[in-house]
């Protein structure tokens, strides 16, 4: 890995489970005003997955539907065992690529917690 | 004292210092002296109790400081450097260092110092009146992760243009820079702010009716915000940016979009106050969670990407819950709806989506083919935009004159040449001329927090119902080609959707929502009117829900009959 790469900080956001078994993950309806309350994770859920990634190190966000934590690429390589492409955009902006292997599987620690991680794609701006 | 090695060039002092205060640690060691590396396993120990966190702010703000975030471990704060001086017993100088930047190219950057310590960039704090609750102070250190070098053929072709080797040099120090308040003359047909674009959007009335967005909070999730002098001068009311992930520098607007759109906010809303999220390319649904978190009346967004069909990605479909949440609070969300993209989230139903239409020079108007039109193909039956803002035409749509930091990405990128393939602006001068749905969302959250103004009981379903229901039907030109080209007609249409806002007539509109419930029936005698049934009972106290609401608000057309009888 790059000396430039283990300099920066980068975030992801960690789908949580919820109570009614619905999922962002694997959703393909829509999801809106009316019915986003079926994919909110419990308060205690949430403060549970909150605890258990500030364990592995990193910064953590919590929200009402997710959670954006951030760490340096290694930090995400070796607690979830994916690989991170840092990719250069425009005005020195950067993307993350997150790069899951095949078969890709929670840890043991966040198993039941963490339901799946995903790096949100890079908006444009539309001016 | 301990006596540092430094290479010392004192030079000026930024007008605001930030830095990360520690909260005293539940491990009872600093973090700022614990001897060994902290890792993932012995974090917590640097955590602290969230009361004594709690004290801490408070007594932060009581001592002048602004307390940007709460983290979990430190609270970034910013103050003038007499603060710190004052309230540390310290004093802070600047310096100039030898950094490698990304790449490993070599150059100065300056640091801030406080002599009396031996970690660099720490204050101590055991001299204050805040020792109890604060274990250390550090000042921020410039970070280089973001200047990349131009790497693709396009932006090196750009850099090229605009007299420069590198993107890094888009970021230049603003030392010594100070742009005019007044936008640069330019020989083109072009709007100005606030005047030109307050017009266009028929907010002067609504201004003249002392609706001007007083007490409504806007948040803007985009690159930055500047403070230029345009603004200032204004007196236009702006906290502190807030730092969405993996961004740095809140005094700073690398690229310059957020400063330039976020006065199409204050050009329809002057008295609104605006928080911008600092948006960073590697997460986008963390800072509108953050904006979110704000607890704004208004969020609005001129980003996206060009999605055609779903089903979404799981990261999307986060984005979406956090949206729709968002709304469900409470809060008026607005999205662009794209310059020939299928934008997303511009087409999510729970969104206000900005499409663009141009105003000539004579004041008519037309759809911008610049902007988007589309059924989506991801929400069967959403048809995109709601309603538009002011947009330029092809190409690049240069059309309005804003604000932006000198010598960043737009301020060079677009910068010479002859309209309408460059804005005739210098590259140095901090302004420049673009627009794009991008301008046309803060427009619109302009309108929205007039309407706000006028009826703060009215939620989201409603505010969009409003702006659609008072709307300028748009019924020449043609929508953006790379979205199907569809053209303007009477009524609604995917052009233009309902068409250009008025601000007045949906500022009239929402005040007259809030003083009847049900309009009274009247009937024109001559010159007389004379009211047949009272209107039922004033409900702005009321509480709605969400549901009952939505419903309610789709049928307009009573108060809309009331408004022609006045």
């Amino acid at each position: 890995m790059s000396t430039t790469k283990s300099q920066r900080l980068v975030s992801l956001e960690a789908l949580l489970p919820t109570e009614s078994g619905r999922s962002l993950a694997t959703e393909k309806g829509p999801i809106t005003a009316k019915n986003v309350a079926s994919f909110l994770p419990t308060a205690e859920t949430i403060a549970a997955a909150t605890r258990a990634l500030q364990a592995e190190g990193f910064k953590v966000s919590p929200s009402e539907t997710t959670i954006t934590f951030t760490g340096s690429p290694e930090l995400f390589e070796r607690v979830f065992s994916v690989t991170l492409e840092l990719k250069e955009l425009e005005a020195g902006a950067v993307q993350v690529i997150l790069h899951k292997p095949k078969g890709f599987k929670m840890p043991e620690k966040l198993k039941g917690l963490v339901e799946d991680i995903v790096a949100p794609e890079p908006p444009e701006y539309f001016g | 004292m301990v006596e540092k090695k430094r290479k010392s060039n004192p030079g000026p002092l930024p007008k605001v210092v930030y830095a990360e205060a520690s909260v005293k640690s539940i491990g009872g060691v600093s973090m700022f002296d614990e001897p060994s590396v902290i890792r993932s396993d012995t974090v917590n120990r640097f955590y602290s109790e969230s009361q004594l966190t709690k004290t801490a702010v408070e007594r932060l703000k009581k001592e002048g400081f602004d307390v940007l975030f709460t983290g979990e471990t430190t609270l970034t704060i910013g103050a003038p450097a007499e603060t710190y001086e004052k309230v540390f017993n310290t004093t802070i100088n600047v310096e100039d260092r030898e950094v490698f930047k990304d790449l490993g190219e070599k150059d100065v950057a300056q640091f801030l110092e406080c002599p009396d310590t031996a970690m660099p960039g720490l204050i101590d704090t055991k001299k204050s009146p805040l020792a109890d609750v604060l274990e250390g102070v550090a000042l921020n250190e410039p970070v280089y992760y973001m200047d990349a070098p131009v790497k693709t053929p396009e932006a090196k072709e750009l850099a090229k243009k605009a007299g420069m080797k590198e993107a890094a040099e888009l970021a230049e120090p603003l030392m010594g820079v100070s742009p005019t308040p007044f936008p640069p003359p330019v020989d083109y047909w072009h709007l100005d702010v606030p005047a030109d674009v307050s017009l266009g959007l028929d907010a002067d009335r609504a201004h003249r009716m002392g609706i001007t967005g007083r007490n409504v909070k806007v948040a803007m999730v985009d690159s930055g915000w500047y403070r230029h002098p345009y603004f200032v001068k204004r007196g236009y009311r702006v906290s502190p940016v807030a730092l969405g992930p993996s961004t740095a520098n809140p005094s700073r607007d690398e690229h310059g979009h957020g400063t330039g759109e976020s006065a199409n906010i204050f050009a329809v809303a002057p008295d609104a106050r605006l928080t911008m999220v600092k948006l960073s390319f590697v997460n986008s649904v963390g800072a509108f969670k953050l904006a979110m978190a704000l607890r704004p009346d208004i969020i609005t967004c001129s980003w996206g990407s060009s999605i055609r069909s779903g089903p979404l990605s799981a990261a999307n479909q986060a984005l979406a819950a956090a949206i729709s949440l968002a709304v469900r609070r409470g809060i008026t969300v607005i999205f662009s709806a794209g310059n020939g993209h299928y934008g997303f989230p511009g087409q999510h139903p729970d969104v206000i989506s900005a499409g663009g239409a141009y105003m000539r020079r004579d004041g008519s108007y037309e759809a911008s083919d610049y902007a988007s039109g589309f059924a989506s193909g991801v929400y069967p039956g959403r048809n995109c935009p709601d309603v538009c803002g002011l947009v330029g035409m092809k190409p690049g749509a240069k059309y309005i004159v804003l604000p932006v930091e000198p010598k960043d990405y737009l301020d060079k990128i677009l910068s010479g040449g002859s309209h309408p393939l460059g804005d005739e602006t210098p590259n140095d001068d901090g302004w420049a001329t673009f627009s794009g749905t991008s301008a046309a969302a803060p427009q619109l959250a302009g309108v929205c927090a007039l309407v706000k103004q006028a009826c703060s009981s009215l939620n989201p379903a409603q505010i969009k119902s409003i702006l659609k229901h008072t709307a300028r039907d748009v019924t020449t030109g043609s929508c953006n080609t790379d979205s199907g080209g569809h053209p303007a007609g009477p009524g609604a249409d995917l052009a233009t959707g309902a068409g250009l806002a008025d601000a007045f007539r949906a500022a009239f509109l929402a005040k007259m929502r809030c003083m009847y419930r049900r309009p009274p029936v009247v009937r024109r005698l001559g010159e007389e009117i004379e009211v047949l049934e009272a209107s039922e009972t004033p409900f702005e106290a009321e509480a709605i829900a969400y549901d009952e609401a939505e419903a309610w608000g789709e049928d307009l057309s009573p108060i809309e009959e009331m408004i022609k009888e006045i």
